[in-house]
């Protein structure tokens, strides 16, 4: 029977997956900094596994910062044999393009554009900031995956496996507890954007987050168990806040606190780390009528300040933002913005070369292109925030809406 | 001109016919109250985080009792002193009449007019008379109170003049008129010794080393060059120590901890040569030490005199066996009755010169035994008991026969616990007062909870010693000077008192105001505006409700 | 007639009496080994023994506050190890590369550079303790405090970054004494590469000697010979026995030193005590029991003069032995080699029995990898431990660890791994025991990471790198189930153990004039979308009609 012709992309884009992760480029990006940070790196998460197996604590030292949970993923289920490694990989980024593919035809429904659909699922396959993590086996790919299965689950307006998987994902990466927030709102509401702002059931809200609470409680037990002790909490979570391992990412947070002075160091962490924090209550209550877009709004805020970020946070990001078309007129300077991630793109690695391979470079180099990078990311977020705004109003001729 | 649209001009337009679908501010995401709302969480979070980042910044500067401290210079310390007078065997009535208050008068003239500072005594006399005699050293030699002194006149002539013994101060008046000190100089010359500059002079004063708890004893045989033979490969240290400095480090117990350590040196080189050799008169030929080498005698650099593992202050007591071929070694003096054969180094130590009888090169190495130490040692302990500042005992008072197992008489060593006692008390007042100051003026300085702690029971320790408290004997009152001193020196010298000078306020602002001051710039315009736009709501209300 | 009786009533007169007192022993002993490439390798080797318990360490608790009198052992040194009960120490300081190949390997602390270590009494002490103890008591304050005491003693900085140089290994280092029964020890070891020894540390080490450098052997450390040669180093040992009743104390200081003749003059290998010390011995120590000389004689012809008082073969090696206990006038011993030149290229060496190469490859980024060769030329199986310590920013992955003999790759050649992973800022301690098959090479490998440290943590000349500990390799016996056998005293000492060099690995380091402009620069991006952030959400939209323009055709 014939297959059709646009489903062959995404499955190309997987076997092309597959087979690189089995080539040797795979081990050659294993460890680049851009791709894998201290929290996903498959080689931590390999040393992890064999000193659990040898019987000493996994926490006990700063080399793994995984969760118990996938340490007890890949000790059980999963063993890192490459082959199996390559599957699960691919599986993934599968899972996740299905995923959007999903969320698109539950945002249009009743309408079915099976197209766009299709594209946005192929290009988040192809998308260079997906693909590399993924060759790289970091396992911020699976942490795309999980979210991206939430929010399916969300917009299809099943709480429990919406909140239960995001518990789970907050183990991997903690700052996703903030979009706990719109996760619940478009539970309630749905993925399609409203005129008219719904009643917000109390109710049923409290009853998601309780049910989230109680399946962080549950996941923190099973944590415990595994890893035997607490210790788990300072390293994985104590990790994102405190920031122990100054390897470069393409984030702000390293170099920041590589040069800063000790005396301020703590409140530094704390304002970097409520900064996130602070957004969630003005954008959610802004964008009652569209909690999908407040969600990816929220998802570029913690994808751009994430204290250890990696290329695959920025691809989730953008290719969230292929959900939301009715925006793209309104953008003032996509020009400029799509020239900066150019910009940055072709910066990072080059100067991250320069500095760390070829030693002509220093540090400042590699932290000016994470300056770029973070203003690409950040004017995205502010456009589209403009955008999303503008978009409410509509359009006339003759007519110009400012804003004062 | 542009017109501003409004949602109510837009339904002046649709009024008009005008078409104005496809683009209208109706959108609940304009709302004013929205943006109240966002507004105010962002304030919210503001508000919370302030105080942490207030806890987290902050230096912990706990106040210090500062108008206890300001008030101690108001308090003086007074040593009860109790003396009882016994008459004995005065038979002429009129004289046990008018002596006691003779004494009185005597007494009173010692808190005023002296050559020296008196201690702060209070003094309660009792007289008693006619009762049988007795010989006081004999009967009740134990079991005196502390404090408490006797003075007991004997018209015998078995008796000397003045003789003492324990605290008893036995007068021989013969017929009670013309004793040759009077009764008050010599009472002050055993309760308050310091302020007699004959028999305290300023040098003794210079030579007492300043107080601590706990001192260290470096005993060290210190041979200057052991190569050419002759020199004194040992001693038998232990049994000198306990036959000649243990007792007195045993009656000075009550004021420091002591330890001891000892060595024996073979290569003690000087850094300059005697001069010599002289002969003196009888043709014995010397060599001497004049008194600028004395002053330069301790050779630092190359003598490792101590193991300096505790910051203990240290009492250097040295042996010193010169080299075969330059002996007898002396020290010059003018005066005939000081020794020649040793020093003291005032607040050091002391050095005694011990001359074995082998004179030549290639003499046996010998070892020094107890009784060839028991010189040396004997003026180890003199030295030792002046270094800690133990008194001059007044010769003019004979000490019985068995004052000499313990070296040191109960007036001697009250006199120099009353010293030590005041010299606490008031270094620690001292230190206090510079903790207040110190931290006054340092913003920076920490003060943390153990400083705190460590004023708090100095003050305690402090109050202690004054005469309002319950108690007030002269070993109480030093122990809780003791206390006073070691807890203000503990607070004074704690290593978290360093003021963190490394952060001056320019820093500060320069690692906070780019991040700061660009983000409250618009939370302030915001909230400004929204007051005001508050204001001008509750306004038209008012007028509002004015017109209806 | 009257010469003998005066000659003899001459020596009579020159040999002080030694009226040491019992239970004290001094004895100096002087070694000068010519080795096979010209160079020549002195070791003095001073040695205190007490046999009195109240002078040597206690192990009662409650004994330290008894006094201290010593006579021949340094008393700064006993009264630091009575305060910080240690029964066994062991410090050498170590200048230069020591060359197994060239100079053999007679066993001992050759590490390049400091290193110590110690066993501390566990326990707390009594009640009643002094003021200023407080900070040494208890879990890591007593070795604080005695690297404090050492450093302060010896002049060198022992006691700076204690803590990212201290490791309590599990397996390595068994004490050479013995150890008070009745109360636990700990162990501790730290290691400091890049300290170096100089003049400063050898003057208040001769200071501890009974004769100081007046008489005796001492009289040769000539500090500006000793330290122009190849490789220099001192090493303090003390350990207790319980051998006699209170136990025996020894204090064991040496200096060893590799000279070489041929550089310094020009040519010949000859050597003499005034051509290499630049000094001679003129008094014997008054205070010794015995003070030796042992020249061990090569195998080619040669010729020593003075003819030696003794002559002296063990293991096949012959020694010539004076007695210094009685030196009249200058003492002076000197070789000679019947050749005009030396010839570097007649020698041949005999390889060590093990060798150890080690290497960090790999550039900044990435993993890097360390590799370590450890070379069998016996030919039988040796099983030994390695021993590595790296500071807390390399991250060894030990999932990467892989075993290759003679290029083949074999899993069954490592017995047991025992790794403490690193917890900033204590280092890592890796000991593994491995069986190295005859004659063979086996090359370990496994990958590293160097991390990235803050801005305060660098030192001050950062460009030049860290000094990574040269890693320890101890010989074990190839029955698994015995621990190696305890050393008795006199007998040989240092087990055998084997060093590498050290490396000097680069750190990628941040730009240290930068502070305040990075926090000025992250802090304006992070400003400035917060503040587009709240200005787009919390502003007012308002619609404005646009002007007709002409031209601009948009009807209104």
């Amino acid at each position: 029977m014939p297959v059709r012709l646009p489903l062959l992309i995404p499955a190309f884009l997987l076997l092309l997956r597959f087979g690189l992760i089995l080539s040797p480029l795979s081990p050659w990006l294993r460890d680049d900094h851009q791709l894998a940070s201290p929290l996903t790196s498959f080689t931590r998460l390999k040393e992890g596994i064999w000193l659990f197996q040898k019987g000493i604590d996994p926490y006990h030292g700063g080399v793994f910062r995984h969760s118990p949970l996938t340490l007890a993923l890949f000790t059980t289920l999963i063993p890192p044999l490459p082959l199996v490694s390559a599957l699960v990989w691919t599986a993934a980024d599968g899972l996740a393009a299905w995923c959007l593919g999903e969320i698109w035809r539950a945002r249009i429904a009743p309408n079915a554009d099976e197209g766009r659909g299709l594209l946005l699922a192929s290009l988040y396959l192809a998308n260079p900031y997906n693909l590399g993590p993924t060759l790289a086996l970091s396992t911020s790919s699976l942490d795309n995956a999980l979210l991206l299965l939430s929010l399916r689950f969300a917009v299809l307006q099943r709480p429990s496996p919406a909140v239960l998987l995001l518990a789970l994902l907050s183990f991997s990466s903690l700052p996703a507890v903030l979009l706990l927030v719109p996760l619940v709102m478009i539970v309630l509401s749905g993925p399609r954007a409203t005129a008219v702002p719904r009643k917000v059931d109390l109710n049923a809200a409290g009853r998601a987050v309780g049910e989230f609470a109680l399946y962080t409680i549950a996941f923190a037990g099973a944590s415990t168990f595994v890893a035997g002790s607490w210790g788990w909490v300072l390293q994985t979570w104590g990790a994102t806040v405190m920031l122990p391992d100054l390897t470069p990412n393409p984030g702000l947070w390293w170099y920041f606190f590589t040069e800063m002075f000790d005396h301020y160091r703590p409140f530094f962490l704390l304002t970097f780390s409520l900064h996130p924090l602070i957004y969630v209550a003005p954008i959610c209550l802004k964008f009652q009528h569209d909690p999908l877009f407040a969600f990816f709004l929220l998802q570029g805020i913690i994808s751009t300040f994430k204290s250890y970020p990696t290329l695959s946070d920025a691809g989730l990001y953008v290719s969230l933002l292929g959900l939301f078309p009715e925006i793209y007129t309104y953008f003032r300077h996509p020009l400029v913005t799509a020239l900066l991630h150019l910009h940055a793109a072709v910066l990072l690695p080059l100067f991250h070369y320069l500095w760390l391979d070829a030693g002509t470079g220093n540090a400042n180099f590699f932290y000016a292109s994470t300056l770029v990078f973070g203003l690409a990311n950040g004017a995205t977020i502010v456009d589209s925030l403009w955008a999303g705004l503008r978009s409410t109003i509509g359009e006339k001729d003759g007519w110009d809406v400012v804003q004062l | 001109m542009a017109a501003v649209h409004t949602p109510l001009l837009e339904g002046e337009a649709k009024e008009r016919g005008e078409d104005v679908l496809g683009l209208s501010l109706a959108h609940p995401v304009h709302e004013d109250s929205t943006r109240r709302a966002i507004v105010a969480s962002y304030w919210i979070v503001v508000l919370l985080v302030f105080p942490v980042w207030y806890y987290m910044t902050s230096i912990e500067r706990l106040p210090l009792p500062t108008e206890r401290i300001d008030l101690l210079g108001q308090r003086e310390v007074q040593f009860p002193i109790k003396i009882d007078v016994d008459l004995g065997d005065i038979g002429d009535l009129e004289l046990s009449r008018t002596y006691p208050r003779k004494l009185v008068e005597d007494l009173a003239r010692l808190r005023q007019g002296s050559s020296g500072e008196l201690p702060p005594l209070a003094f309660d006399i009792a007289i008693s008379a006619g009762e049988d005699p007795g010989d006081p050293c004999t009967d009740a030699a134990s079991g005196e109170e502390e404090d408490s002194y006797r003075l007991h006149f004997r018209t015998q002539d078995a008796y000397p003049m003045f003789a003492s013994c324990g605290r008893h101060l036995l007068i021989g008046a013969r017929d009670g008129t013309d004793l040759p000190h009077s009764v008050g100089d010599t009472l002050r010359d055993l309760l308050a010794p310091y302020s007699n500059s004959r028999l305290h002079p300023p040098a003794a004063e210079s030579r007492i080393a300043q107080y601590s708890p706990t001192y260290r004893l470096a005993f060290t045989l210190l041979n200057e060059d052991a190569s050419v033979g002759g020199a004194a490969v040992g001693w038998e240290i232990q049994q000198a120590l306990s036959q000649y400095i243990r007792p007195t480090l045993a009656q000075l117990s009550a004021l420091h901890n002591f330890t001891i350590e000892s060595q024996v040196q073979y290569f003690g080189g000087l850094t300059f040569d005697p001069l010599g050799p002289l002969s003196d008169d009888d043709g014995v030929e010397s060599w001497r030490l004049s008194e600028e080498q004395m002053s330069v005698f301790v050779n630092s650099a190359e003598w490792t005199l101590t193991s300096g593992v505790s910051n203990d202050p240290v009492l250097h007591f040295i042996l010193f066996v010169p080299s075969a071929d330059r002996r007898p070694l002396y020290t010059e003096t003018r005066l005939r009755l000081q020794r020649n054969d040793s020093f003291i180094l005032p607040q050091w130590g002391g050095v005694v010169i011990h001359n074995p009888s082998g004179h030549h090169e290639g003499a046996p190495n010998t070892l020094l035994s107890a009784h060839d130490l028991a010189g040396p040692f004997k003026v180890f302990r003199s030295q030792l008991s002046a270094l800690l500042g133990v008194p001059q005992f007044p010769p003019q008072v004979v000490t019985s026969a068995w004052q000499h197992k313990s070296p040191i008489t109960p007036w001697q060593l009250d006199a120099l616990k009353r010293r030590r006692a005041l010299e606490n008390v008031r270094n620690s007042a001292d230190a206090l007062r510079s903790i207040v100051s110190l931290v006054n003026q340092i913003e920076n300085m920490p003060v943390g909870q153990d400083v705190l702690g460590q004023v708090d029971g100095a003050l305690a320790a402090l109050d202690a010693t004054t005469p309002a408290a319950s108690s007030s004997s002269l070993s109480q009152i030093l122990a809780h000077s003791i206390d006073a001193f070691t807890l203000s020196s503990k607070a004074f010298f704690n290593p978290g008192m360093i003021g963190l000078l490394y952060y001056p306020t320019e820093h500060k602002y320069a690692v906070y105001t780019p991040l700061f001051a660009p983000v409250a710039v618009p939370l302030i315009v915001a909230l400004v505006r929204e007051i005001k736009a508050a204001r001008e709501r509750r306004r038209a209300a008012a007028n509002k409700q004015k017109t209806e | 007639m009257h010469l003998p009786l005066a000659l003899l009533l001459l020596l009579l007169h020159t040999i002080p009496a030694l009226g040491t007192p019992q239970n004290e022993q001094f004895e100096e002993h002087l070694t000068l080994r010519p080795l096979p490439d010209g160079k020549v390798h002195a070791q003095f080797r001073f040695i205190t023994t007490v046999s009195d318990p109240l002078k040597g360490v206690p192990f009662d608790l409650a004994d330290r506050e008894e006094a201290l009198h010593t006579t021949l052992l340094p008393l700064s040194l006993t009264q630091l190890l009575r305060t910080y009960y240690t029964p066994e120490l062991h410090l050498s300081l170590n200048a230069g590369k020591w060359d197994p190949l060239r100079w053999g390997q007679p066993g001992g602390a050759l590490r390049t550079g400091a290193e110590m270590w110690a066993w501390v009494t566990d326990s707390r002490a009594p009640s009643g303790e002094g003021e200023g103890e407080g900070e040494g008591e208890g879990e890591g304050g007593r070795w604080q405090g005695l690297t404090n005491g050492l450093a302060g003693l010896f002049c060198a900085s022992l006691s700076s970054q204690m803590e990212q140089r201290t490791t309590s290994p599990r397996l390595a280092f068994r004490p050479e004494g013995d150890l008070p029964s009745y109360t636990p020890h700990k162990l501790y070891h730290a290691s400091h590469p890049s300290e170096s020894i100089c003049t400063e540390n050898l003057t208040p080490f001769l200071k501890l000697l009974p004769c100081k450098s007046r008489a005796g052997i001492a009289q040769l450390l000539n500090p500006h010979r000793a330290f122009d040669a190849d490789w220099h180093g001192m090493g303090v040992h003390v350990r207790w026995s319980n051998s006699s009743a209170g136990g025996e104390t020894e204090v064991r200081m040496e200096v060893g030193v590799v000279f070489d003749p041929v550089r310094v003059s020009g040519g010949k290998r000859e050597w003499s005590l005034k051509s290499l010390f630049d000094r001679t011995i003129t008094r014997s120590c008054p205070a010794a029991s015995s003070s030796v000389l042992t020249v061990q004689l090569p195998e080619e012809m040669h010729e020593l003069l003075p003819q030696p008082a003794k002559m002296l073969s063990s293991d096949g090696v012959f020694e010539a032995v004076y007695d210094l206990g009685s030196v009249g006038e200058e003492m002076d011993v000197g070789m000679r080699w019947l050749e005009d030149r030396f010839d570097y290229a007649t020698v041949r060496y005999t390889p060590p029995e093990l060798i150890i190469r080690r290497a960090l490859k790999g550039g900044s980024t990435g993993l890097s990898e360390l590799s370590v060769i450890l070379s069998n030329t016996r030919a039988e199986p040796r099983r030994v431990l390695y021993v590595e310590t790296l500071p807390w920013f390399i991250s060894l992955f030990l999932h990467t660890l892989q075993t290759e003999v003679d290029g083949v790759a074999r899993d069954d050649i490592i017995q047991s791994i025992s790794y403490l992973p690193p917890v900033s800022p204590k280092p890592t301690l890796l000991e593994i025991t491995l069986l190295l098959p005859a004659s063979s090479e086996v090359h370990l490998t496994m990958q590293a990471e160097k991390g990235f440290i803050r801005y305060t943590e660098h030192q001050p000349d950062a460009s030049r790198g860290w000094d990574l500990p040269a890693a320890v390799v101890f010989p074990l016996p190839l029955n698994a189930s015995s621990s190696p056998a305890k050393v008795a005293i006199g007998g040989g000492e240092g087990e055998g153990r084997i060093y590498s060099s050290t490396l000097l690995v680069d750190l990628p380091t941040p730009d240290f004039s930068m502070p305040y402009n990075v926090i000025i620069m992250s802090s304006t991006l992070v400003a400035l979308f917060f503040g587009s952030v709240f200005n787009c959400l919390t502003r007012r939209f308002v619609v404005l009609r646009m002007p007709a323009e002409k031209g601009k055709g948009k009807a209104s």
